[in-house]
């Protein structure tokens, strides 16, 4: 059996600047005897084959296709390989010990010795250590009754120096072990044997000294990539030949594609994309997500919940009641109510629509508008539990159950406008800031529903900061303290009331008259009413004492350039004022104050900055920040990317097409590049999302409810969601949306419930660990679920592969990490074959004699799924 | 052997990995240098001494935290719906000790219920006084180990949350660049973090700024209770394997790319801390510290971290009545944190630890004193109060002596209030700081200050754009100087922990005049 014997290795990363093939590198000490090859970890690098074995004869020249490695032929050198031996012959000595040959247990002709003293002399062994790492170190001493019970051994090694002391009256003629310790290259490390011993009259021996690399590697299972291998020309030696394979750009691209534009890969995404018969390529892929309005949304039809939960959402002139299973209407003050069987009993609350939402970003085709509205709903971020909070003002006695739907319907209507404007292949930022403006939801979020500016009052500020800070022009650009003060008066009168069903869409209509059948008293109170929230304009509250200019003389500054200095904003005359003038206006007129000022930012240089930056950061990573200088004329590729959104923003008509700009992202080298993938953490729901499609295959091809090899059924992402850094969905407590960015959502403790999820989900039904079970777990998977051996077998198709371990573990390398070069996943590879051999006790156990089976709690089912979420508890599952 | 055993790898891994992590620290600015620099000088996490932190998050209204009860500008015109009321005559000029109101056990007494008293607090300073729901402070005041401190802000004081958070987290002032943390700092300068597995920690959602960094990983733990990992099977064996696993992947060799280092060392962080913390009874059944004494006039000693309405004050003593609670019910996911944060400084040897509460950001019906922001300070009064009687009966490797609370908060809230009963962003705030070793009173909430609190409608209340209290301590002053003479940093390594303390035109450390905004400042008050 051939073997490579490693002599040492060293990380590449960091090390040496990037280089993208295979490198030969000579000279690499100081002797200049040796010669190697360094291996990248590289994303470029698909994988490192192992070609043929070849005598090459020194020195070689690199054929630009392949690379060498040396390998030793074990007939010639040990396995332990790494092993320096110094006798005494080689030490060297202060003071004056004695050489001697008359014990018969000594270490090759002679040794040493010497009486007690204080520590002056000593003697030492100083190998030259040419690889840095660890080796067990032993001594080696001719025993005999007139020795030390305590020889002082001092290891000087890299974490610094220890003192072992060896009991010399024993143990002779072996190797005794001293420890293992971890040498730098060079020759700083060394063993120094001193006469501070404490038993007076006794002798110290200095024989031998050995040092034992401790890591035979096994070459065909070892890792190439991300290693130096090298060999020394003293020895004989041969090399193998390896093909360097470079991942195709189509590989790397699909993986950014399906992790950035859609939740996560799913083994059928990935067949149809690349690797099955006929793959459409990642460009398609692309052009069907631009294109969402044209695929064909069967995700209804993917899980029995949608036929339970989409039914109950309440629409704009749909009355939330909980009370009755009933839809009503009005006819001219009449009211006609009628028994509707579609309808369940209860109008949805939260729960149902978080596990609608989440069921969508599991299945959906559409998947870049899963992931724009879940980006439009965190950009324009409102909170459930304030909605809720404010109705209760005016319903109560219902154990909070009419707040819930309320506040329900408040978020799911922001949804389903931002759904309905973004399918508008033109849909334009203004739109969907619009609807927000507009929408209950974010009226009562940031208290504007209870501002006043008539009279004497102080209008609230808190939505004016938040609507420059966070939602148009971004903090500190272009405004100030005093602006935004100024702009706290046009959203006072913004109100929500309880209005007819047919005055839904009239800010100006009055509350309603109607009654619930149900009120048999207190007709005035609200609770009691017929109708529907919605946006309502109060002209008694608005400002009115004087005219307002927002942004008064402030000109657009020059880090823009000059085209965007010498255009003109609004009614502005003079280039680059971008000042906005509300005047006194009365009565209802008063409700374009808000208009106006929407229509002014929603295209401000600022804005469209801002906006650029934030869904750079969300499709491509997280160091985008707006301030840049445009005027500068240096430019880093982030800027430069920033820019072109901008200027596709610009160049629209109307300005500001969403697809416009995610296209010029897409479109982008720093998207497209293989440094692009892998850039970005998963945020919660994406790391959820991402682990059920990752195993999700349907078993019989019709993405039809039921025939799914991981699913979940909506709700069972709630509380997870929550442990894992607190994600309520459609409840974020800050106005500035959960974090895009690794630092909110990565600490130990969010690592942990990752973790947990993943494994909850791989442990079988019914399983501990999966439902109940270990202290302090309960249910962390709950309903959802997956089954990777029968995943597995839909692809593997005999029983032989089905028991090769290595083909197991690549079939969900394959399907886990897909663009991921081969050489990067050596050592998951070995981690997931490693652990299929080996039993629950640690033990070796072959995974090629178990019987194949997907029955919970197999042995087989067992090793397969605990293997399947070891791989999908690494780091780089967490990445996107 | 076509394979090599897990141990062999894990040697060969490990090796590998200790220069994947000093190539990471090298790519970074001055890290390793700090590192070096630190093992030279110093007493961080080596005078045994430890720190709590909690941060108040929205910014908390300090106007009605510690009322300037004496500052005509503290009127009802300012202030019509959410004025503290006073006693009256000249109750609070007089000085002496803190009132504490105690309460009657008797269902019958008009004082029978927690927080029956509605009015001011006198601290004894003769011009301050508490919110009424921070009744339990008075008796931590009255040991002379609470620090009650006013008007505290910075320069060019920010008033959006974010901002502002991201400055009293990273130390510096208007500076979005910087990423690290005060505390993450802190404990860099140690020369511990990053080799102790535990050094920093907090117990909330998240980790927060003010304990991240690039260098060295802190700890979060988002429910501590369940901080372990599933095997397939979820036995003993299939757990151990799986952790096991996992440890080894730790030692991966990864590519660079944006996130990987940060990833890599809390991935590290959750294996170290794995073992440590499965022997600390983080469950509410462990919950079962009590107060020493019956207190508040009660008949039994209260539970210190009310976690559920059995142990919330006096609750079950007088057939649930929620009257007799310390804290509201909405509490107790702070106080099941707190605990935890207490009990991990306690029983390990986390230097710093933490946790959050929320829900200052009072623009709406902010309450006078009964509410929202009333029940913050029953939060605050109550949390105080246990931690102090925590760690003086259950101190383990750290006492009360030895510790310092300290609390947070990005920004104080407008003078007058707005049409919502409510109050806007603002600048200067309260802080509270306790601890055995902690020289207790009012500060920086008096005529006779070193930066005298100017009364009346042109006073401090309205000292920055007539509209916002002034501030006259940097929080910086007061957290430097527990750092340095609490933690053991030296004055240089106090420097570096916080930027402004090495340059003295901002007057951190002496007081006198701020050179970035004219504004004079008290600088350190000898908290400590």
């Amino acid at each position: 059996m051939k073997k490579f014997i490693l002599f040492g290795w060293m990380l590449l990363v960091g090390l040496i600047p990037a280089i993208t093939d295979a490198q030969v590198i000579t000279n690499f000490n100081s002797s200049g005897q040796q010669k190697g090859i360094r291996f990248p970890l590289d994303a470029a690098i698909k994988s490192y084959d192992v070609l043929s074995t070849t005598n090459l004869n020194q020195p070689f020249t690199l054929n630009p296709s392949f690379v060498y490695a040396p390998f030793y032929d074990t007939n010639t050198v040990s396995v332990s390989a790494g092993e320096i031996i110094l006798d005494n012959l080689a030490g060297t000595s202060s003071g004056s010990w004695t050489a001697a040959t008359s014990s018969n247990d000594k270490y090759g002709s002679n040794y040493r010795y010497k009486v007690q003293g204080t520590g002056v002399a000593y003697f030492d062994f100083r190998p030259t250590i040419s690889f840095a790492g660890e080796y067990d170190v032993y001594t080696w001493h001719p025993a005999g009754s007139n020795r030390t019970a305590g020889a002082p051994h001092v290891i000087t090694h890299a974490g610094g120096s220890s003192t072992v002391y060896v009991n010399q009256k024993v143990n002779g003629g072996v190797w005794n072990l001293l420890g293992r310790f971890n040498f730098a290259a060079g020759t700083t490390g060394y063993v120094r044997i001193t006469d501070t011993f404490a038993d007076a009259g006794q002798l110290v021996m200095a024989d031998a000294i050995r040092f034992a690399s401790v890591i035979p590697i096994d070459v065909e299972t070892h890792p190439i990539a991300g290693y130096e291998w090298r060999a020394t020309q003293t020895a004989p030696q041969s090399f193998y030949k390896i093909a360097v394979t470079p991942l195709s750009g189509d590989e790397a691209l699909t993986a950014t594609v399906l992790n950035r534009l859609a939740y996560g890969q799913t083994p059928d995404e990935l067949e149809r994309i690349l690797t099955g018969p006929n793959p459409i390529g990642p460009e398609a892929y692309i052009q069907e997500q631009l294109n969402f309005e044209l695929l064909l949304e069967d995700v209804a039809g993917s899980h029995t919940n949608f036929g339970i939960i989409g039914p109950r959402f309440a629409g704009p002139t749909d009355v939330v009641d909980y009370t009755f299973a009933q839809t009503y209407t009005t006819n001219t003050n009449t009211l006609v109510v009628t028994t509707n069987n579609v309808h369940s009993s209860t109008n949805a609350a939260i729960a149902d629509f978080r596990a609608w939402h989440v069921l969508r970003a599991v299945g959906a085709k559409r998947q870049l508008l899963e992931v724009l509205l879940q980006f439009w709903e965190n950009h324009f971020v409102t909170q459930y539990s304030k909605s809720f909070t404010y109705f209760g003002r005016f319903y109560n006695g219902d154990s909070g159950v009419r707040e819930n739907r309320l506040a329900t319907q408040a978020e799911y209507l922001e949804i389903d406008r931002w759904r309905t404007a973004l399918l508008n292949p033109q849909c334009t930022f203004y739109d969907l800031l619009k609807i927000s403006v507009e929408s209950p939801a974010m009226i009562i979020y940031l208290d504007t529903v209870d501002s006043r500016g008539d009279r004497s009052n102080v209008p609230n500020e808190n939505y004016a900061r938040e609507l420059l800070e966070l939602f148009t022009v971004g903090v500190d650009n272009g405004y100030d303290q005093n602006d935004l003060t100024l702009l706290s008066r046009a959203w006072t009168g913004w109100r929500v009331e309880i209005v007819d069903p047919a005055n839904a869409f009239n800010p100006f209509a009055p509350r309603t008259t109607v009654n619930l059948p149900s009120a048999t008293n207190n007709f005035t109170a609200v609770s009691n009413l017929f109708g529907v929230w919605a946006f309502n304009y109060k002209s008694q509250f608005h400002y009115t004492n004087t005219p307002t200019t927002l942004f008064s003389n402030k000109f657009v500054p020059a880090r823009f350039g000059p085209y965007y200095a010498s255009k003109t904003y609004g009614t502005n005359s003079v280039p680059g004022l971008y000042s906005l003038t509300m005047p006194i206006r009365q009565g209802t007129n008063g409700i374009q104050d808000g208009y106006d000022v929407i229509r002014h930012l929603a295209d401000l240089p600022f804005t469209q900055e801002y906006i650029s930056v934030k869904l750079c950061r969300l499709f491509v990573h997280d160091e985008f920040t707006h301030g840049y200088d445009f005027a500068d004329g240096t430019w880093t590729p982030e800027k430069e990317l920033v820019w072109q959104c901008m200027a596709a923003w610009e160049a629209g008509s109307p300005k500001g097409q969403i697809r416009a700009v995610v296209s010029t992202i897409f479109n982008s080298p720093l998207f497209r590049s293989q440094e692009a993938a892998g850039q970005k953490v998963k945020t919660p729901l994406e790391f959820t999302v991402s682990a059920i499609r990752a195993l999700r295959s349907s078993t019989n091809g019709t993405f039809s409810a039921g025939t799914f090899t991981a699913d979940t059924e909506g709700y069972a992402l709630n509380t997870p969601l929550s442990r894992m850094g607190g994600m309520l969905l459609f409840d974020r407590g800050d106005p500035d949306g959960y974090p895009e960015g690794a630092p909110g959502w990565i600490s130990a403790g969010t690592l942990n419930e990752r973790i947990r999820f993943v494994q909850s989900l791989c442990i079988a039904p019914g399983q501990f660990g999966h439902s109940g079970g270990q202290s302090g777990t309960g249910n962390d998977a709950g309903n959802s679920t997956s089954n990777p051996v029968e995943l597995m077998k839909s692809r593997l198709l005999s029983d032989a592969d089905r028991r090769n371990a290595t083909k197991v573990v690549n079939f969900f390398l394959g399907i886990l990490y897909p663009g991921e070069g081969a050489g990067n996943l050596e050592l998951y590879r070995q981690a997931g074959v490693q652990f299929l051999n080996t039993s629950d006790l640690g033990d070796p156990s072959l995974f090629n004699v178990l019987t194949v089976s997907s029955v919970a709690n197999n042995v087989y089912d067992n090793r397969v799924r605990g293997m399947v979420a070891m791989l999908m508890s690494m780091q780089r599952f967490q990445e996107q | 052997m076509k394979n090599i055993n897990l141990i062999t790898r894990r040697g060969f891994l490990s090796n590998s990995f200790k220069i994947s992590a000093g190539v990471a620290l090298s790519t970074l600015v001055d890290i390793p240098l700090v590192m070096k620099r630190a093992l030279a000088e110093g007493n961080i996490g080596l005078n045994g001494k430890k720190l709590l932190f909690i941060f108040l998050r929205g910014g908390m209204d300090g106007l009605n935290t510690v009322v300037p009860i004496e500052d005509s500008a503290y009127n009802a015109t300012n202030r019509p719906d959410i004025l503290i009321p006073r006693e009256s005559g000249g109750y609070y000029s007089s000085p002496g000790q803190c009132d504490f109101p105690v309460s009657s056990a008797d269902p019958s007494a008009s004082n029978y219920s927690t927080f029956h008293y509605n009015r001011a607090i006198k601290t004894g300073n003769g011009f301050a006084a508490l919110h009424p729901s921070l009744k339990f402070l008075a008796p931590v005041y009255n040991a002379g180990e609470l620090a009650v401190m006013h008007r505290v802000g910075y320069p060019k004081q920010s008033r959006s949350h974010f901002d502002s958070q991201i400055y009293w987290e990273n130390g510096s002032p208007n500076n979005n660049i910087l990423k690290d943390g005060i505390f993450y700092r802190t404990l860099i300068e140690s020369g511990l973090a990053g080799m102790a597995p535990l050094t920093g920690v907090s117990v909330q959602s998240a980790l927060p700024l003010i304990l991240r960094g690039s260098g060295a990983a802190m700890t979060n733990l988002t429910d501590p209770t369940r901080y372990n990992l599933l095997g397939v099977p979820n036995t003993t064996d299939g757990n151990l394997k799986a952790e096991q696993a996992l440890i080894d992947s730790n030692l991966f060799p990864f590519p660079a790319k944006k996130n990987r280092d940060f990833l890599a060392l809390q991935y590290k962080n959750l294996t170290d801390t794995l073992p440590i913390f499965g022997d600390i009874g983080f469950t509410d059944a462990g919950n079962t510290f009590r107060d020493d004494v019956n207190t508040d006039g009660d008949t039994e000693p209260y539970y210190l971290f009310p976690t559920n309405n059995a142990k919330n004050g006096g609750y079950t003593l007088h057939g649930n009545d929620s009257d007799k609670y310390v804290v509201d019910t909405g509490a107790y996911s702070f106080f099941t944190n707190l605990k935890a944060a207490a009990l991990i400084l306690n029983k390990t040897d986390a230097i710093i630890a933490g946790t959050e509460l929320g829900g200052f950001d009072t623009h709406n019906n902010q309450g006078s004193t009964t509410g929202a922001h009333p029940n913050l300070m029953r939060r605050i009064g109550w949390a105080m109060y246990a931690l102090r009687k925590y760690f003086i009966n259950n101190g383990d490797k750290a006492t009360w002596d030895n510790l310092v609370v300290v609390t947070l908060s990005e920004f104080g809230r407008t003078t007058i209030q707005n049409a919502n009963a409510g109050t806007d962003h603002a600048e200067a705030s309260a802080m509270f700081v306790a601890g055995g070793g902690i020289h207790g009173g009012v500060y920086g909430c008096h005529p006779g200050d070193p930066v005298p609190w100017l009364t009346g409608q042109a006073g401090s209340m309205f000292g920055v754009s007539n509209r916002y209290l002034k501030r006259a301590i940097d929080y910086r002053s007061v957290l430097g100087e527990l750092i340095r003479e609490h933690l053991g940093a030296t004055q240089s390594q106090l420097g570096r922990i916080i930027p402004g303390y090495a340059n003295a035109g901002e007057s951190l450390f002496t007081g006198g005049t701020s050179s970035l905004d004219g504004t004079p400042i008290i600088g350190e008050v000898n908290v400590i």
